[in-house]
């Protein structure tokens, strides 16, 4: 990921952890940021694979 | 010389899209509308190098076409300019698992419209089936 | 029966024991119960011990029989849950700090009351990795649970001390949990055999979820027929868990010894092969030679699965917990909070993405079992490593331990197919084999490893203590 992106991240921990109210010590930033910088390149590899508009998720609900 | 201009890009995927469609449903026409009809293009196939767009129309006509289907990653379209565009693509067929293959396209806008002048298809042992 | 006789004894050789009355229940259960006060410091593998419940259990056991009412199928057989169960009087840890605060549970979780009609007996809940997003058997508040084969080494998780306590001849059957690999990967450091059934096949009420799209409860043994006997005894529909799939009970125990041969095998290929230790790759050869398994198959795209099984765990792992790290984050392991705070942060799009993908990947994999019988795959990619490990080497490249422990595991887990995992044992620590079967086919998966069993290719080795 490059420089941009990576600040990108850090924009993203800061906004969303006022949006969800979590609060976060400044000591957890870096293990926050590598955690979900490797989520979200695992996370690019599944939205890359192109599936079909009305391919159905997997959880089926009945009513 | 501007890089993706959007309306460019638009117009290559769609041309990249419908060339797609008739490519897993084996629609002859499209499929040799959309090659340049011209003795310099190039397509290079899975297991046939084919100069010429007579050869490749020969090609499609005497093709299978069972196990056309596949699941496609990682499109990227570049264009330069208004005429001129790369399309690459990643795809998987079903029951060829641990392979991915690889589509180059080389298009261009001629009068008549967008038109594939050169393709490269390839298949390779899939190298991404590997740890984080 | 002298204490020692007691010793590893399988749950079967107990039923027989006490339902022929030359052991009393009460004798086996006094004996688990010494065994288990002694291992506290060398494998830290309990939680809580109910000491009182167990013996009244025991003492009932052998006030029946004395009556001459018949024994239940698992007569006087001493087990253990891993503390995410429900145990009625105690509050359900999950491995955590902040359960403490729980009320008890007010009734044990279905699979106790089951096991339980059958005459077994629960001595107490089992240390794991908080709140189960762990497959090191570490744990910051209760410590690490000790692997018996060489205690400077981790019993694998989350299922730790329930690896530790079967494999430390605490108790010959243990219950665990397995999300993406929680119960495989412990019964694989520690030598065991362990069953991951299918998705929906075991009733999870009363228990504390993990990721709902994948939690899967599950037993954990020293020998097949061990497994088979708990599997059976705890089968059948509960609608108290809305994923309990509505199906008979279908026994496994009358088709354990039915041939193998003629059953159509493969072992995985591609990435099952990729990050594989030597001990992994020639555990899972040994296993395909004495089954005569010459044929390879590749399950697509099993990286990706692997990695739409990660962004959906943790997606829901963080919902479930967003209240609790809102307000008392500090309370966490901290290896579990930092990856839960990150969950919470995942785009919905990927993780919406990461469900149609599922069902792709499993229309693809089922597809596969119309040809194929059982697939095996390395339960693990290497052996126990010594705890606190952070590191490890694969494929020539170092990568962060924690999270590659389970990519064996996670690829099947992420459909839900049965598996059972078959202890090979080297020298010096044993490692797993994963044998896996089309959904409902735990039969197949059990008479398999029943088959090795017999063969001497699959043993629970016995540690030297």
């Amino acid at each position: 990921m490059s420089d941009e992106t990576d600040r990108a991240l850090e924009s993203l921990i800061a906004a969303a952890a006022e949006l969800l109210a979590l609060p976060i010590e400044p000591a957890w930033r870096p293990a926050i940021e590598a955690n979900l910088k490797a989520t979200l390149q695992l996370a690019a590899t599944v939205v890359e694979f192109e599936l079909a508009d009305d391919l159905e998720p997997a959880p089926v609900f009945n009513a | 010389m501007e890089l993706d201009a959007p309306d460019v890009v638009a117009a290559v995927r769609a041309a990249f899209e419908h060339y797609e469609v008739a490519l897993v449903t084996n629609d002859l026409a499209t499929l040799d509308t959309l090659f340049h009809a011209d003795p310099r293009t190039i397509r290079y196939g899975i297991a046939e190098n084919l100069y010429g767009h007579a050869a490749v129309a020969a090609f499609r006509a005497q093709r299978s076409p069972q196990g056309l289907a596949r699941t496609r990653a990682k499109t990227v379209i570049t264009t330069y300019g208004r005429d001129f565009a790369v399309a690459s693509t990643l795809f998987y067929r079903d029951g060829a698992a641990g392979k991915v293959g690889r589509q180059m396209q080389t298009w261009v806008r001629l009068p008549q419209g967008w038109r594939i002048v050169a393709a490269h298809v390839s298949l390779i042992d899939d190298p991404d089936q590997a740890l984080s | 029966m002298p204490e020692a006789m007691l010793a590893w004894q399988s749950a079967a050789a107990i039923v027989d024991a006490v339902s022929s009355g030359r052991s009393s229940a009460v004798a086996v259960i006094e004996a688990t119960l010494t065994r288990i006060d002694a291992s506290a410091a060398r494998l830290n593998a309990f939680t809580a011990v109910t000491r009182e419940r167990a013996l009244a259990k025991a003492r009932a056991i052998d006030a029946a029989r004395a009556r001459g009412a018949p024994c239940g199928q698992l007569a006087g057989v001493p087990f253990a849950v891993k503390n995410l169960y429900d145990v009625a009087g105690l509050a359900t840890l999950a491995g955590s700090k902040i359960n403490r605060r729980l009320p008890p549970a007010t009734a044990d979780s279905p699979l106790i009351t089951r096991l339980e009609a059958a005459d077994a007996v629960l001595v107490g809940a089992l240390n794991m990795g908080e709140y189960a997003y762990d497959f090191t058997g570490e744990n910051a508040h209760y410590g690490a649970s000790r692997n018996p084969h060489d205690p400077a080494h981790m019993t694998g998780g989350s299922s730790g001390g329930c690896g530790g306590a079967v494999a430390g001849d605490l108790v010959p059957l243990a219950l665990g949990s397995d999300t993406n690999g929680s119960i495989r990967v412990p019964s694989s450091f520690c030598g065991l055999f362990g069953l991951k059934p299918t998705y929906g096949r075991l009733s999870r009420a009363r228990s504390f979820p993990f990721a709902a799209s994948f939690d899967h409860l599950g037993p954990l043994a020293r020998s097949a027929r061990d497994l088979a006997l708990a599997y059976d005894a705890m089968q059948g529909h509960d609608t108290a868990d809305p994923v309990s799939a509505a199906r008979q009970i279908e026994p496994v125990l009358p088709c354990l010894d039915l041939a193998t041969r003629g059953l159509r095998l493969a072992v995985a290929g591609g990435y099952f092969r990729r990050g594989a230790s030597a001990e992994a790759i020639g555990a899972v050869a040994r296993v395909a030679a004495a089954l005569g398994a010459t044929a390879e198959i590749e399950i697509p795209q099993a990286a990706r699965a692997r990695a739409a099984a990660y962004v959906i765990t943790a997606a829901e792992s963080a919902s479930l917990h967003l209240p609790r790290l809102r307000s008392e984050a500090h309370e966490f392991d901290p290896a579990v909070r930092d990856r839960l705070i990150a969950g919470a942060m995942l785009p919905a799009p990927y993780v919406m993405a990461a469900q149609k993908f599922r069902r792709w990947y499993r229309e693809q994999v089922l597809r596969l079992f119309q040809s194929i019988d059982a697939i095996l795959a390395p339960a693990t990619p290497f052996t126990a490593p010594r705890i606190g490990q952070q590191r490890v080497r694969l494929d020539g490249v170092e990568v962060p331990l924690r999270p590659n422990i389970g990519i064996f595991t996670q690829p099947i887990s992420f459909i839900g197919l049965p598996v059972v995992v078959v202890p090979v044992p080297l020298a010096p620590l044993p490692i797993g084999v994963q044998i896996i079967t089309a959904p409902w086919r735990e039969d197949v998966a059990l008479r398999i490893a029943h088959r090795l069993e017999q063969d001497g290719v699959a043993l629970a080795p016995r540690p030297a203590l």
